[in-house]
């Protein structure tokens, strides 16, 4: 695999099988790092949610190594060490005691590697009271506050549906690492071991919410399909699809009384200003619904567009993937194995390479440890007794 | 507050040609200039790429905006609104027969923040290690949306599904249960292992080894209430409100919770930084006030105090 890329020449162990760690790993393996998945566990059953034909390993795969090795064996341990000792930087969801059991505690990993990046991407941390507590996407959601703040007002909560704990996780995972590599690389600190939380990732994702909560005590509740003002949401149109508009200031709203036809409602007091607006809020929504219920929503955006306000139809996943800017900007990929998928949304000039396909589970174990000085012979007997 | 805080602040009037004279000090000293207005603004203020360039030859310049500097909606204003909906991902919220709504934390804006930090700190190891000597980011919020579709568009790309709100329904990964108390609560296990967890906890007589229906586990829950389920199942979270997760032990025992000493007096608490680099101390200082560090960091440019005096009172700075 040739490589370029900003972060060419960086190696990079994946020891892990969360959707945050691996996407940690993908978006350093799509920036140019060298990444090698370690396959430890049992292998895949027909059937089961984890195997190499799978969408989620196809996606979080591509540009990575795989390397199946058996860690219950000493032998695989030690050829994991040296793949650890030649690394720059480890992405890893085990938990303290499940490292320590695969021989690569912090005591371990920095005798082996005293300028490695050890990342842990657990649930909840490397410390408090729920270390040892079994999570969920749905669960993170949930006790961040944030699945509080998704739904219909005086409904029930609703998660977001995509996995944003541990996405986000995984960039806050990519940004720890870059930070730790610049320390080391301006020589002010050597290798580190990482604690990040995905609980503490998704909390830091509330930022002003909570500081209104901190400064006057407001808790939000469910924020519908907007929540800042009733011109900032969703509305369904005549073909029963929807279309938000964001609409809050005075100007935008007298733009958008225009784009709605409606010389009343920029006359009506009631709606003045935005805090009238927001006073008369319902009232005003009925009127703006009935309106938007009138047209289809391709006439709307193209009424929208023209009064120069923020507004979007509401895309199902397949029409946002078709959506003319998504193409433009070559979100969508084609691996060469005719694969497709949305890229990283990060473009250096002149350091971006083709994507790679995802490996087969221990396609490269054959090569590694060949660069690592393991020969023919020794691997089939490895592989004889079970450790790769 | 909630976005500035270890920030400096200065106040420049960037459409006065001594504005732009200041501003291009400030950037020959910078490794970074990052910008968020939509595309082309910069440029017209003739404080382009290119034109920093001249005064910063190593300069990553990084700009953040809705659909970035090119492509059909380069003009559209945007919000993180607009781009949860244009991604598809509040399609995917939207309860059966209602309208669809959007993820209640902000994620279109602060991933897009998030991939831009991302992309400044990859472009610097990259001009560390001489790769490149300056380099220009065109970030947008909508391709940074896009890609966190990541394996729902691999599914979708594989066999053409599209993640409905019609197709929810499975209470292992996201329906959240409501208790007797009108609280909710969401539960970490498949259907058949949820159904037998929940018959042992209820169950007085011998305990049958097969589940309940989700219809009859959403029954079996509204009939207590919610601090009856929580110590009872382990695998049981509460839905938090913001305030019950700002208390939460384990967010508290984080630090995830700061509280600053505010410029103006007082302490102000915030969310803090889920990253922590062992051996650093990250700084907690307050935001600014508007303008706060203008005078300093004049000076540290070697403009001296009449100079600043002048550009003060021709309003170049404040």
């Amino acid at each position: 695999v040739t490589r370029s890329g900003a972060l060419n020449g960086l190696l990079v162990l994946e020891i892990a099988t969360t959707t945050a760690a691996s996407y940690c790993s993908l978006i350093l393996a799509d920036l140019g790092a060298r990444v090698i998945r370690i396959e430890h566990g049992a292998a895949p059953a027909a059937g089961d949610s984890y195997s190499s034909a799978e969408a989620r390993y196809l996606t979080l795969g591509r540009n990575k190594e795989s390397f199946q090795v058996n860690l219950r064996s000493a032998e695989g341990r030690r050829t994991l060490s040296r793949l650890v000792t030649a690394s720059d930087a480890v992405v890893c969801d085990l938990s303290m005691s499940e490292r320590s059991d695969i021989g690569l505690s912090a005591d371990e990993v920095s005798e082996l590697n005293p300028s490695l990046i050890f990342l842990n991407l657990t649930p909840f941390g490397q410390s408090g009271p729920w270390i040892d507590r079994p999570a969920s996407e749905a669960m993170l959601q949930a006790l961040s506050g944030g699945m509080s703040m998704t739904g219909d007002p005086g409904g029930p909560p609703r998660r977001a549906w995509l996995p944003i704990a541990e996405l986000c996780g995984g960039l806050w995972g990519t940004i720890a690492i870059l930070a730790a590599l610049r320390a080391r690389e301006a020589s002010i600190s050597e290798g580190c071991d990482i604690d990040l939380s995905l609980l503490d990732g998704q909390v830091a994702m509330i930022p002003y919410f909570s500081a209104y909560y901190f400064l006057d005590g407001v808790v939000p509740g469910p924020q519908g399909s907007g929540g800042h003002s009733p011109t900032y949401g969703a509305f369904r149109c005549s073909d029963d699809r929807y279309v938000i508009i964001a609409v809050i200031d005075q100007a935008p709203w007298t733009r958008l009384c225009h784009a709605l036809s409606s010389s009343s409602l920029l006359a009506d007091p009631r709606f003045a200003t935005p805090s009238d607006r927001h006073e008369h809020g319902q009232e005003l929504r009925d009127i703006i619904e009935r309106v938007f219920e009138s047209l289809p929503v391709a006439e709307w955006e193209k009424r929208l567009q023209a009064a120069d306000l923020a507004f979007a139809r509401v895309n199902r996943l397949d029409e946002a993937l078709d959506d003319p800017q998504v193409a433009h900007r070559s979100m969508r990929k084609h691996l060469p194995s005719g694969h497709e998928y949305v890229r990283t949304p990060i473009t250096l000039p002149g350091l971006t390479g083709e994507g790679q396909a995802p490996p087969e589970i221990g396609e490269h174990t054959d090569a590694l440890l060949e660069s690592l000085g393991v020969g023919k012979e020794e691997r089939s007997r490895l592989r004889a007794a079970g450790v790769i | 507050m909630a976005l500035n805080r270890n920030k400096l602040s200065v106040t420049l009037d960037l459409k006065s040609t001594e504005g732009k004279r200041v501003f291009k000090l400030l950037c020959a000293n910078a490794d970074v200039v990052f910008n968020n207005f939509r595309a082309g603004v910069m440029d017209r203020l003739d404080l382009g790429y290119e034109d920093i360039r001249q005064v910063a030859p190593n300069v990553v310049f990084a700009s953040l905006s809705s659909f970035g500097k090119d492509g059909p909606y380069v003009e559209r204003p945007g919000v993180d609104l607009v781009v949860q909906a244009l991604s598809g991902a509040m399609s995917m919220i939207a309860e059966p027969g209602r309208p669809p709504v959007r993820a209640g934390i902000p994620v279109g804006d602060l991933a897009g923040g998030m991939w831009t930090a991302i992309a400044i700190l990859s472009a610097l190891r990259a001009r560390s290690v001489g790769s490149i000597s300056a380099c220009e980011l065109d970030m947008a919020l909508l391709d940074g949306q896009i890609a966190l579709t990541s394996y729902l568009a691999g599914q979708y790309f594989l066999d053409g599904s599209v993640p409905a709100p019609e197709k929810w329904g499975d209470p292992a990964d996201g329906r959240a249960f409501r208790c007797a108390d009108d609280r909710y609560i969401v539960v970490v296990a498949d259907d058949d292992e949820l159904g037998i967890l929940v018959r042992k906890a209820t169950s007085t007589g011998s305990v049958v080894e097969t589940a309940l229906t989700p219809e009859e586990m959403a029954r079996t829950f509204e009939s207590r209430p919610s601090d009856y389920w929580l110590p009872l199942l382990e695998r049981v979270t509460l839905v938090n409100r913001l305030d019950e997760a700002l208390s939460e032990p384990q967010v508290l025992d984080r630090g995830m919770v700061i509280e600053i000493e505010h410029r103006l007096g007082g302490r102000l608490k915030f969310v803090g930084c889920p990253i922590r680099l062992p051996g650093f101390q990250p700084p907690i200082e307050s935001p600014p006030l508007l303008g706060e560090h203008t005078d300093r960091i004049l000076e540290e440019l070697g403009i001296g105090p009449s100079e600043i005096a002048r550009l003060r009172h021709h309003g170049v700075v404040s």
